[in-house]
């Protein structure tokens, strides 16, 4: 039987799932990512590679999912903020990055997926296009709108 | 690349590096998992058996009737096999059958308390199964439910800690259905049972404890997850209570197996699929298996063995499907099987491995003392895997213990700071035992247990044969007191203070009789012992910090490199600070800043406590630099 090694997986990948679900904006990454790999437990996929596939897109999805709940919550809900993952956590980022990731922070959701994917994952097109859910010509079209936003967003913070 | 890509890439590494992972995430995990455990087998103490559990046709028309009963007495008879009762049985209506549905507790071979059931049904074989209590930071949750396709009434059951009083189901579409709350005579937990229109299934429960109080819900989600895609074809109901559905998803054709309510697995289909894909839970072994496949032969570690045969797919998607009582309780990892066509030829064999070959030991694999007298001993190691992108980690795993798979967690660094400990739970001989333990650095010269009466027990330190760094372990008894927490000393440090993470901080405290305190901005604030302190903002739970270990003050978790501990709400950031604090300032990573006013604690706890709204536009994501001032406005301390 070719039986992904769940335990190893996990060893291997929890942390990075975690740190990815945190880049995208999840209020509580573990929480995500925890999900994910009790779905990915109860799923028979092909290889291990499907299954790191698998667990990147459920991550990316449920991310998404929690961000619209939260979004949803701000609406019935005067003067919301944006969701954040632990301040504690998130004060030790160095000054330097100050700027840039305040402005990834601003871009819209598909554009900071696709940004992260592929400069902090160094996934291929494809494999970005399999966790968003989106055709390998639309990351194309997402991370260079991204890329562009923040050079702009940058330049602005430069004046 | 480009100078912002470059910078792109530095500014992620530098964010990751700030999400810490917890120590009990594959415990959360496996609680996550729909009922279904891994185990290794306690070889020694199950009976071989004999199962011939050949495919029978399934009667329509009722013409199962007459056999139902006594297949139902069957069943627990089967479950009660190496079990002992404990409490007394609940008979419950059951709507969608008209037939009854049996409840109740019972203790597996590892003392392990698991709630068991017997659900017959009207024109079907009745089956039934046992399912393992999550050990820690639980109080209520789903555990079955007899809704299927074209009935129109269900019920879902749960268990439910002592206190909890009341239980309400609540409907997709909002719509409230009152519970019932059973009390079994003798058990370890209370049963709650929820009966709703199949036509508005439940997507949580609200509870409430004896008096009335509050507690919050508890979603039905991770229960059952969500149909995976467009279905292609009606439920297909297999023997032992198993339904079969065929789905396409974005990756294809997957076939998507339920018991009682809850996923037992998904196949994707098509070539990649192996000959047999087979999935053990509770009792039953059910799976998918190529179209020549007519029988299959599974043997289990404890040397149960058991024969079962396939039926064709009534999809028309060349697959066979099977379905069977007869394997060991949490038999499913560790089987062989070899599968068979019509003729009897063997087409295909598998072992499924040791999941602690994914795990190879770098240096010597260590016993904890005082573990596996009944059962395995948990057995701790140090492993590479999980060492590649991010570099060397140091990786702590175990066995054993009443959920004897393996646990790791990789710290990615060096053991410097007091990570949260694992944990392995062990219910034989009773009272039974929790031990804790983890990586130690190389200065360490004590790890110490605080219990919530405030006792300490220091822990052992151990460094094993050829190990990157040694390990502490400490075991209580579980009649003791709880673990509020850790101490650690290391060599020229002064002594840290680490209460356990606790995530249920606020449901404990949502039971407390304390009066909360009030803080600006609809904060209000309550230490909920032993560890932890709760917070709400305009009465809705938030998230809570770290509290006072037994016998010691939130300032002693306070210094001058640690001079506040905050955390943000929905629309408020609040915390604590060192004591003569008046003024908290934060400087936001878009350059906003907030304040908050300051005043001392009321429980003379040492700090003073603060809670203000986010101030408009505030990026609290990164880079925010918190500063303290007296009452004079004198700045006493910078955190960034």
């Amino acid at each position: 039987m070719a039986q992904p090694s769940f335990a190893e997986l996990f060893a291997a990948q929890y942390q990075s799932l975690v740190r990815l679900a945190g880049l995208l904006g999840a209020d509580d990454p573990e929480d995500i990512v925890q999900e994910a790999f009790a779905r990915l437990h109860s799923r028979r996929l092909r290889d291990d590679g499907a299954a790191m596939a698998y667990l990147r897109a459920t991550v990316c999805n449920l991310t998404r999912n929690r961000l619209r709940h939260l979004r949803l919550i701000r609406l019935r809900r005067p003067d919301p903020p944006e969701p954040v993952r632990s301040s504690e956590q998130a004060v030790l980022v160095c000054e330097e990055h100050r700027e840039l990731l305040a402005a990834v922070d601003r871009l819209p959701r598909r554009q900071r997926e696709a940004l992260v994917l592929r400069y902090w994952l160094d996934l291929s097109e494809r494999e970005i296009a399999d966790a968003m859910g989106v055709s390998p010509g639309s990351v194309k079209t997402h991370a260079s709108r991204g890329l562009a936003a923040l050079g702009r967003a940058l330049k602005e913070e430069d004046r | 690349m480009t100078d912002l890509e470059e910078r792109l890439r530095a500014a992620f590494d530098a964010r990751a590096q700030t999400f810490e992972t917890s120590p009990d995430a594959w415990v959360r995990v496996r609680e996550r998992r729909p009922r279904r455990y891994l185990a290794l087998r306690l070889a020694a103490a199950a009976l071989p058996v004999a199962l011939l559990a050949v495919f029978v046709p399934v009667l329509l028309n009722g013409g199962l009737g007459g056999n139902t009963a006594a297949g139902a007495d069957a069943i627990y008879q089967g479950l009660m096999r190496g079990r002992t009762a404990a409490g007394e049985q609940v008979t419950v209506d059951n709507p969608t059958e008209g037939k009854p549905l049996r409840l109740w507790f019972a203790r597996g071979r590892l003392g392990n308390p698991e709630l068991c059931y017997v659900l017959d049904r009207a024109d079907s074989e009745a089956f039934g199964g046992c399912s393992r209590m999550p050990t820690i930071g639980s109080d209520a949750w789903f555990a079955g439910s007899t809704a299927r396709e074209q009935a129109e009434t269900a019920l879902d059951w749960g268990v439910a800690v002592d206190d909890i009083g009341t239980v309400t189901g609540v409907a997709g579409d909002g719509q409230r259905f009152p519970g019932q709350l059973w009390r079994p005579a003798g058990a370890p937990y209370r049963i709650w049972t929820v009966t709703y229109p199949a036509r508005q299934p439940l997507s949580k429960i609200e509870i409430a404890d004896d008096r009335g109080r509050d507690l919050g819900e508890r979603s039905r989600d991770m229960f059952a997850a969500p149909q995976p895609g467009q279905a292609l074809g009606a439920a297909h109901d297999l023997p032992a209570g198993v339904t079969a559905r065929p789905f396409r998803t974005k990756e294809g054709t997957e076939l998507r197996l339920t018991r009682g309510g809850a996923e037992l697995g998904t196949s994707l289909l098509g070539r990649a699929m192996p000959p047999v894909d087979a999935r053990m839970r509770e009792n039953v072994i059910t799976g998918v298996a190529a179209g020549n496949v007519s029988r299959i032969a599974f043997s289990f570690e404890d040397g149960t063995t058991a024969q079962v045969g396939t039926r064709p797919d009534p999809w028309g998607l060349g697959i066979t499907l099977f379905a069977a009582e007869g394997a060991p309780d949490n038999g499913e990892e560790r089987h062989r099987l070899v599968a068979y066509d019509a003729s009897g030829a063997e087409v295909w064999r598998d072992e499924a491995g040791d999941p602690r070959e994914d795990t190879p030991p770098v240096g010597e694999v260590m016993s904890l003392p005082g573990t596996g007298a009944v059962g395995e001993p948990v057995r701790v190691w140090f492993t590479g895997a999980g060492s590649g992108a991010t570099g060397p980690t140091v990786t702590l795993c175990y066995s054993g213990g009443v959920d004897p798979d393996l646990s790791c967690i990789g710290g990615g660094r060096h053991p410097e700071h007091f990570g949260s400990p694992l944990r392995a739970v062990q219910y034989l001989p009773e009272p039974g035992t929790v031990s804790y333990f983890g990586a130690a650095g190389d200065d360490w010269e004590s790890v110490e247990a605080v219990l919530s009466d405030g006792r300490r027990l220091p822990a052992t330190f151990r460094r094993g044969t050829g190990t990157p760094a040694p390990i502490w372990y400490v075991t209580i008894p579980s009649s003791d007191a709880e673990v509020a927490g850790f101490t650690m000393k290391r060599k020229g440090r002064p002594l840290g203070l680490f209460p356990e993470t606790r995530k249920d901080c606020g449901q404990q405290a949502l039971r407390s009789d304390t009066p909360r305190h009030p803080l600006p901005a609809g904060v209000t604030a309550l230490v909920s012992e032993p560890n932890c302190l709760a917070f709400w903002e305009n009465g809705e739970l938030v998230m809570g910090l770290a509290g006072p270990l037994p016998g010691t003050r939130l300032s002693d978790l306070l210094s001058a490199e640690q001079p506040v501990t905050w955390g943000r709400g929905t629309h408020t950031w609040y915390g604590y600070a060192l004591a003569g604090t008046a003024r908290i300032e934060v400087t936001s990573s878009n350059g906003v800043t907030g304040t908050a006013e300051a005043a001392p604690d009321p429980w003379g706890q040492g700090v003073t406590l603060f809670a203000a709204p986010v101030p408009e536009g505030a990026d609290f994501s990164a880079g925010m630099v918190v500063k303290g001032f007296d009452a004079g406005g004198r700045q006493l301390w910078q955190q960034d």
